[in-house]
C-alpha cells in the first residue's frame, strides 16, 4: 500500500492539513480544503467528483459551505466530534472513492439491483453447491493473503491458476442455481418474476462471454445435470443462444434488457454455511474489499476470495469471441489472471489516517447491518 | 458624477472602492437604469439592455429557479416525493459538538429557517455543477412572488472583502431582492457588468453564461420544499454525457475501467429510468442559445 508521508504542514505556527468541508458520500462528491481545523481560513479549496475524482481548485471555501445546504454532510469528524485530518490530497481522494463504493452496500445502498431476488441463505442452494466444490479443493485451506502483497503474488504462488479458475466457474454455477431456485419458488410477483427471468437469461450469456466455461459442453453438462430451466431454454431450439453466442460474440445491446453492471448489482451471492448472511448480493463481495482495507486481512482464505474474483472477472472487458470461435480468444485462466490484475489496481492503494480508515470501514459494515469482522465475510 | 435621477441615490452606503452603481441603496431597476445612463454611448448599450431584458422576461423561455442535485439524492427525491436540504446526521463519522459558527452567522443574518430551500437563478444551462450533475428546473408557478434573492452565494458574506465590512443590515439588504420585483433587474444588472464591449448585440448564450458561471450566481431562497411535479425539466451537462460515452468506449475497446466508473455509468442509466418513470423531461444542454435553438 502506498503510504503518503506528506506531513501536516505548519505555516505561521498554525497547523494546516487537508480537511473535508462537505461530502456527498453516496454520490462520490466532496469539497476539501487545506486549512486549520474548525476554521474557514482555507489556503486552498478543491472539488472532487466521480467518475475521475480529479481535484479541481474552487478558489473559495464558501462554495463548499454552501454545499452543506444541499444534502452534503458537513465535514468529517470522529466520534469525539474532532475533524479528521488528511496528510495529502491523495488520501482525501481515496476516502471519497471508498465512500462512494461503500455507499453501494446493503439493502438500502446506492448500488440498487435491477430486480429483486430473495435473500440467499447460507449453506443451502447455490451455497451448498459451492460448499461441495470447496470441500473437493486442495486450495480450500490455503491462506493466500499476506500484508503488503499488492499484486496477489502470494496467491499466484500458492494456488494454481487452474484451481482458481475451477472454483470461479463453480461459484458462477452456484449463482445460476440460486437464481433458478428463486424463479421456481414462485415467491415473486408477476412483473418481478419476468424481470428476474430476463436477468437470468442475460446472466448466462454474460458468464459465457467472460469465458467462465472453457468449453460450451461444460455449461451444457451443468445445465442438464441440474435441470436448469432457463439454461434449457437457451440451449434448445433453432435459436440455441448459447451456441450462437459462442460463435458470434456478446449479445447485441439492442437484444438485452440489462447492462453488465446492472446484472452484477442484481446477481445473488451464494453463501457458505458460516458466511455472513447479510452478503446477499454478489456486488457486496466486490464493494466491501474495495472500500474496507482490512477485508482480506480478516478473510485470508481462498474460498472467501472466489466471489470477489468472479465479480472482478465480470468487471473486466469480455473477450471478442469471434476469435474464441477460432480457438484464438482469451481463455478462462487468462480471464481470471486479468481479473487479479484488475483487482490489484482497484483494492485500496493509499493508506488512510487511522481515524479515517476506522470510520470508512465501520460505515461499510454498517451499510450491511453487521459490525466489522464479527462474522466471516 | 453625472447628474441624473437614476444615479443620485446615496452612494456612501459602501466604501468608495466598491462600484457605487452596483453597491447602492437604489432599487435594482434604478441600478440598471443608472448603468444604462453611464454607458449611454452611441453604440449598443441601450439595445443590449432591451435585448437582454426581453430574454430574461419571457415567461416561456426566461428566468428560472434551478436546483442542482446529485444522483443518489435525486433518486431519493423521486422516490420519496419531497426535496430535502439536509441529512439529519452525517453518514460517515460523528457529528460536530455544536453547529458551525459560520452557518449560525449566515443563517441569522438572513433569517433563514429550516424551511428555506436554496437554488440559483438561471437562463438555460445546467446550473451550479458543483452541487450535483442534475439540474432541476423549478416551474415558475412554484416560485412565489416574494421568494428571496441574494445577488451571490449567501456564504460569500464570510469572504473578503464583504467580511471585512461587517455588513450592516442596510448594506446586506441592498444586495437582496424578491422574485417578482427584482429577478429580471438583478439578473440584467449582473449581466451588464460583464458586457464590456459596445460593438454588437449580445446573444442568449452570452447572457446565460454570464448570469451563472461556476459558483457565481444569484441565490434563490425558496420558502418550503417542492415535489417532482413542480419540476419543468431536468438538464444534464454535455461534459458528463461525453465522460459517460468515453468510459463506455474504453470498456468496448477492452481498456481498464474502474469500478467507480462502471457504477457511475450505471447510476446515470438508473436516474434516466427513474426520470422517465416520473414522466419528467430530460435534456442535455449547453447554454441557453445552443440548448434551445438546436434541440
Amino acid at each position: 500500500m502506498e503510504v503518503n508521508e506528506t506531513p501536516v504542514v505548519e505555516v505561521n505556527e498554525t497547523p494546516l492539513a487537508w480537511y473535508l468541508d462537505a461530502w456527498a458520500v453516496r454520490d462520490g462528491v466532496a469539497f476539501a480544503s487545506m486549512r486549520p481545523t474548525n476554521s474557514v481560513g482555507a489556503r486552498n479549496t478543491v472539488f472532487l467528483s466521480v467518475p475521475d475524482l480529479q481535484p479541481t481548485p474552487v478558489g473559495r471555501i464558501t462554495t463548499a459551505l454552501g454545499a452543506t445546504r444541499r444534502g452534503f454532510q458537513a465535514g468529517l469528524r470522529d466520534d469525539a466530534g474532532e475533524e479528521v485530518a488528511f496528510g495529502s490530497l491523495a488520501q482525501v481522494r481515496e476516502m471519497v472513492r471508498r465512500g462512494y463504493l461503500a455507499g453501494g452496500l446493503g439493502p438500502g445502498g446506492a448500488a440498487t439491483p435491477a430486480f429483486p431476488l430473495p435473500p440467499t441463505v447460507p449453506g443451502v442452494g447455490g451455497g451448498a453447491y459451492f460448499g461441495d466444490a470447496v470441500a473437493e479443493s486442495a486450495a480450500a485451506g490455503t491462506r493466500w493473503y499476506e500484508a503488503g502483497d499488492r499484486d496477489f503474488q502470494v496467491l499466484r504462488q500458492r494456488v494454481p491458476m487452474t484451481e482458481l479458475t475451477r472454483l470461479v466457474q463453480q461459484y458462477a454455477e452456484a449463482t445460476i442455481l440460486e437464481w433458478e431456485l428463486a424463479l421456481r419458488s414462485r415467491a415473486l410477483a408477476y412483473d418481478d418474476h419476468r424481470r428476474v427471468q430476463w436477468g437470468l437469461r442475460e446472466w448466462y450469456l454474460m458468464l459465457l462471454s467472460h469465458a467462465i466455461w472453457a468449453e460450451t459442453s461444460e455449461l451444457e453438462h451443468f445445465v442438464y445435470a441440474h435441470d436448469c430451466s432457463i439454461g434449457h431454454q437457451l440451449l434448445q431450439g433453432s435459436d440455441n443462444w448459447i451456441g450462437t453466442l459462442h460463435l458470434s460474440g456478446r449479445p447485441a445491446h439492442e437484444q438485452r434488457r440489462f447492462s453488465d453492471q446492472a446484472l452484477l448489482q442484481s446477481a445473488p451471492c451464494p453463501l457458505l454455511s458460516h458466511w455472513n448472511p447479510q452478503m446477499s448480493r454478489l456486488i457486496y463481495k466486490l464493494l466491501l474489499p474495495l472500500s474496507a482495507a482490512g477485508y482480506f486481512l480478516n478473510n485470508p482464505g481462498v474460498p472467501e476470495l472466489i466471489p470477489t474474483l468472479l465479480a472482478a472477472v465480470l468487471s473486466t472487458p469480455a473477450s471478442p469471441s469471434l476469435h474464441t470461435a477460432f480457438g484464438d480468444g482469451i481463455g478462462s485462466e487468462e480471464m481470471v489472471d486479468q481479473a487479479l490484475s484488475w483487482l490489484a489496481v482497484e483494492t485500496p492503494q493509499v493508506e488512510l489516517p487511522p481515524a479515517a480508515e476506522m470510520l470508512i470501514t465501520r460505515y461499510a459494515w454498517d451499510q450491511l447491518g453487521t459490525p466489522p469482522r464479527s462474522v466471516p465475510g | 458624477m453625472p447628474d441624473n435621477d437614476f444615479c443620485s441615490a446615496d452612494e456612501d452606503l459602501f466604501p468608495p472602492h466598491f462600484d457605487p452603481t452596483y453597491f447602492s441603496s437604489q432599487s435594482w431597476a434604478d441600478r440598471v437604469a443608472c448603468w444604462e445612463t453611464r454607458n449611454d454611448r452611441a453604440g449598443f448599450s441601450h439595445g443590449n439592455v432591451g435585448v437582454i431584458r426581453q430574454m430574461l422576461s419571457d415567461p416561456e423561455t426566461g428566468l428560472r429557479m434551478v436546483v442542482n442535485i446529485t444522483a443518489d439524492a435525486l433518486r431519493s427525491f423521486l422516490s420519496e416525493g419531497t426535496y430535502r436540504n439536509l441529512y439529519d446526521s452525517p453518514l460517515v463519522g460523528g457529528s460536530a459538538r455544536q453547529p458551525s459558527r459560520e452557518r449560525v452567522l449566515v443563517d441569522s443574518r438572513f433569517c433563514f429557517g429550516p424551511n428555506v430551500y436554496f437554488g440559483a437563478l438561471a437562463l438555460g444551462g445546467t446550473g451550479v455543477r458543483f452541487y450535483g450533475e442534475y439540474c432541476m428546473v423549478i416551474k415558475p408557478g412554484r416560485v412565489p412572488a416574494d421568494t428571496g434573492l441574494f445577488d451571490r452565494d449567501s456564504y460569500d458574506i464570510l469572504s473578503e472583502p464583504l467580511n471585512e465590512l461587517k455588513l450592516t443590515d442596510e448594506q446586506l439588504n441592498s444586495l437582496r431582492g424578491t422574485w417578482r420585483n427584482d429577478a429580471v433587474n438583478m439578473a440584467l444588472r449582473r449581466v451588464l457588468s460583464e458586457v464590456t464591449h459596445d460593438v454588437r448585440l449580445v446573444t442568449s448564450g452570452t447572457v446565460s453564461e454570464r448570469l451563472l458561471r461556476d459558483q457565481e450566481y444569484i441565490e434563490v431562497h425558496l420558502d418550503g420544499t417542492f415535489t417532482p411535479p413542480n419540476l419543468e425539466e431536468v438538464r444534464l451537462s454535455p461534459d458528463d454525457a461525453a465522460a459517460e460515452f468515453a468510459i463506455a468506449e474504453r470498456e468496448r475497446q477492452g481498456l481498464h475501467t474502474t469500478l467507480v466508473e462502471r457504477i457511475w455509468r450505471q447510476r446515470r442509466a438508473d436516474v434516466i429510468q427513474d426520470l422517465a418513470n416520473a414522466k419528467l423531461p430530460v435534456r442535455v444542454v449547453t447554454l441557453h442559445g445552443r440548448g434551445y435553438q438546436w434541440k
